[in-house]
């Protein structure tokens, strides 16, 4: 396999632009887009025009429930983790305050109505929905607010990792103490990095954790071999939506893209880095998180819930 | 009452952070009288300049001082290659320049030093203090625009230099016929806002961390305390910075929200310049036509 390379800036004109340059191309029998919902948003009409197999890393729900048959998620979409994390926090944890702190983006507006949602069957509605926009300098005003409203559990949808890293030291230096539940970007390495010591102690929800399967642990093992440090959610699906295009090219036996979209539902059991694929008709391939608990900066499993395919 | 005045409190020590950038408008403006749109990335290029130093092991205090001569060379530079040539060029021409020395600058950060968000360390450390509601780093950087604030006013204020680069921004021809070099005054003009810049970039990159889009958030903020506060005065400047993050952390906890605070902001900016247009503390300039 070849992979032809083009960079989408994170933007969404820049995602346009790179699919319409891939798109242009006769040779490429498959495309791996992009990691955030917004983007692959952007770029979906232009996937649905080019009637080929599509592998993306967004977990905004609609994205695959709008009728679009080329694209396959390698990641577990939003609607688990929001009722991962309410069951964590409520049924667990026993939390019944909720504050929740999101992106005003594509994948924090629908990921907050999902979780506004899956707190609501348990009869809670968060005492804060705080949203914000994208690339803040300062996030005093929301942790005040978060602060000031009692809450006795915080759960956060963030975009970009920069932001929860100011996001965090201000959380930690308004001495904002009650639990901490998060989206998978709490436990990305970049994240991770930035904020340091403010996420100790945090819990998060990742579809990517070392030691949550034998597949995983031998990818951590394979990449930190190869770039010493430690491999995260940004390449374990882009990893395994090589080996699930691999597998199903030679399950169908050609690169022909009808051909290819029939084999890639019929993935069933398939052990990725991310965890076991089930392609539903959808075209979601993973129905359940990892929880994990930021120790001293170390990554803890502690343990995998699957859901119902929704 | 109490969380009001921590948003205050909040507030102006964001606002250090974008009347630190908005220095770096004004002093352009003041010695050119251009609005430089590249200036946020130039302070980035600074910043990347000063980490990479430091990543070769040059100490933090090393490390600043070789970033803002440099970063005074190479504002000189694009004066003398890029600006020189179109001197007597349409504004709508400059206004291109400065959006595609934005572009490449933005570029240039991401091609030399990757995309790969970095921390990036502050000589004040980032301890919380008044209550966690400042962190030692945000007041370092209020004190650091207040000192550049008083060097920049000394320099115009009580130096010849200062003051042949005013006459040249107000009257090139009339400065040249009393023998001013007007090419140099120029040259040293962008020269010193770069250097500006560059502190602001060190002192920002900190707070906001280091890739080569940081400045985005913050540029708009910084143009509109400049505006706010005056394009032609730097205490206006900072004061505008100071005014704007007040304004937005206030309004957006009381008023509308945090997701709509920056465009109350820009909405009360609009709204002083409609009044006022020379902004609060800059001088109304009459021309005859």
């Amino acid at each position: 396999m070849e992979i032809v390379v083009e960079d989408d800036q994170t933007t969404n004109p820049g995602a346009v632009l790179a699919f319409s340059r891939l798109a242009g191309r006769n040779d490429i029998a498959a495309f791996i887009g992009p990691i955030r919902s917004t983007q692959t948003n952007s770029i979906a009409p232009d996937v649905l025009k080019a009637g080929k197999v599509m592998m993306f890393g967004g977990t905004d729900p609609s994205l695959t429930h709008a009728g679009n048959p080329w694209l396959f998620r390698c990641r577990p979409n939003d609607t688990y983790s929001a009722q991962v994390i309410a069951q964590f926090g409520a049924d667990e944890m026993k939390k019944r305050k909720w504050a929740v702190v999101f992106s005003t983006d594509t994948f924090g507006t629908n990921a907050v109505r999902s979780l506004t949602a899956a707190l609501d069957k348990r009869d809670i509605q968060p005492v804060l929905a705080q949203g914000y926009t994208n690339q803040q300098a300062d996030f005093t005003p929301v942790v005040l607010a978060v602060r000031q409203s009692g809450a006795d559990v915080l759960s956060t949808y963030f975009t970009y990792e920069a932001d929860l890293g100011v996001f965090a030291r201000q959380v930690r230096q308004l001495g904002v103490r009650i639990p901490w539940v998060g989206s998978p970007t709490i436990v990305n390495t970049t994240a991770l990095n930035l904020a340091g010591p403010a996420l100790f102690g945090t819990y998060g929800i990742t579809d990517y954790a070392a030691d949550s399967s034998p597949a995983a642990r031998a990818y951590a093992d394979k990449y930190e071999a190869a770039y010493k440090s430690q491999p995260d959610i940004q390449s374990s699906w882009a990893f395994d939506a090589v080996n699930l295009l691999a597998r199903a090219i030679t399950d169908a036996g050609s690169t022909d893209p009808q051909a290819m979209r029939k084999a890639m539902i019929a993935i069933k059991g398939f052990q990725g880095a991310e965890g076991e694929y089930n392609f539903d008709e959808n075209g979601d391939g993973l129905h359940g998180y990892n929880i994990v608990r930021n120790d001293a900066g170390k990554i803890v499993f502690d343990r995998h819930i699957e859901l119902p395919a929704a | 009452m109490l969380g009001f005045w921590h948003q205050i409190l909040a507030g102006v020590a964001t606002g250090g952070i974008y009347a630190s950038l908005a220095l770096a408008l004004v002093m352009i403006h003041q010695a050119t009288h251009h609005i430089n749109f590249a200036q946020g990335e130039m302070a980035t290029f600074s910043a990347y300049l000063a980490y990479a130093l430091m990543v070769s092991g040059v100490p933090y205090w090393g490390a600043f001082g070789i970033t803002v001569v440099l970063s005074f060379a190479l504002g000189a530079l694009i004066e003398r290659v890029l600006l020189r040539p179109l001197a007597h060029a349409p504004d709508l021409t400059l206004i291109g320049v400065f959006i595609g020395l934005l572009l490449i600058l933005n570029a240039l950060c991401g091609w030399i030093w990757d995309f790969t968000i970095k921390p990036f360390p502050s000589p004040f450390g980032s301890r919380p203090l008044l209550g966690g509601l400042v962190s030692s780093a945000e007041l370092g950087t209020i004190a650091v625009t207040f000192v550049m604030l008083l060097l920049i006013w000394a320099f115009f204020r009580f130096t010849k230099l200062g003051l042949a680069m005013r006459a040249v921004a107000h009257n090139p021809e009339s400065s040249r016929l009393v023998g001013i070099r007007v090419g140099a005054m120029l040259a040293l003009g962008w020269g010193l806002a770069a250097a500006v810049g560059a502190v602001a970039g060190m002192m920002i990159a900190p707070v906001v961390f280091l890739d080569p889009n940081m400045m985005s958030g913050i540029l708009l903020y910084a143009f509109a305390g400049a505006l706010l506060g005056g394009l032609d005065n730097p205490f206006g400047a900072v004061l505008g910075g100071f005014l704007v993050g007040v304004i937005e952390n206030v309004g957006g906890a009381y008023l509308v929200g945090t997701e709509l605070k920056l465009s109350l902001a820009l909405a009360v900016i609009a709204f002083v310049l409609m009044l006022k247009p020379s902004g609060l503390l800059g001088r109304a300039v009459a021309s005859r036509v």
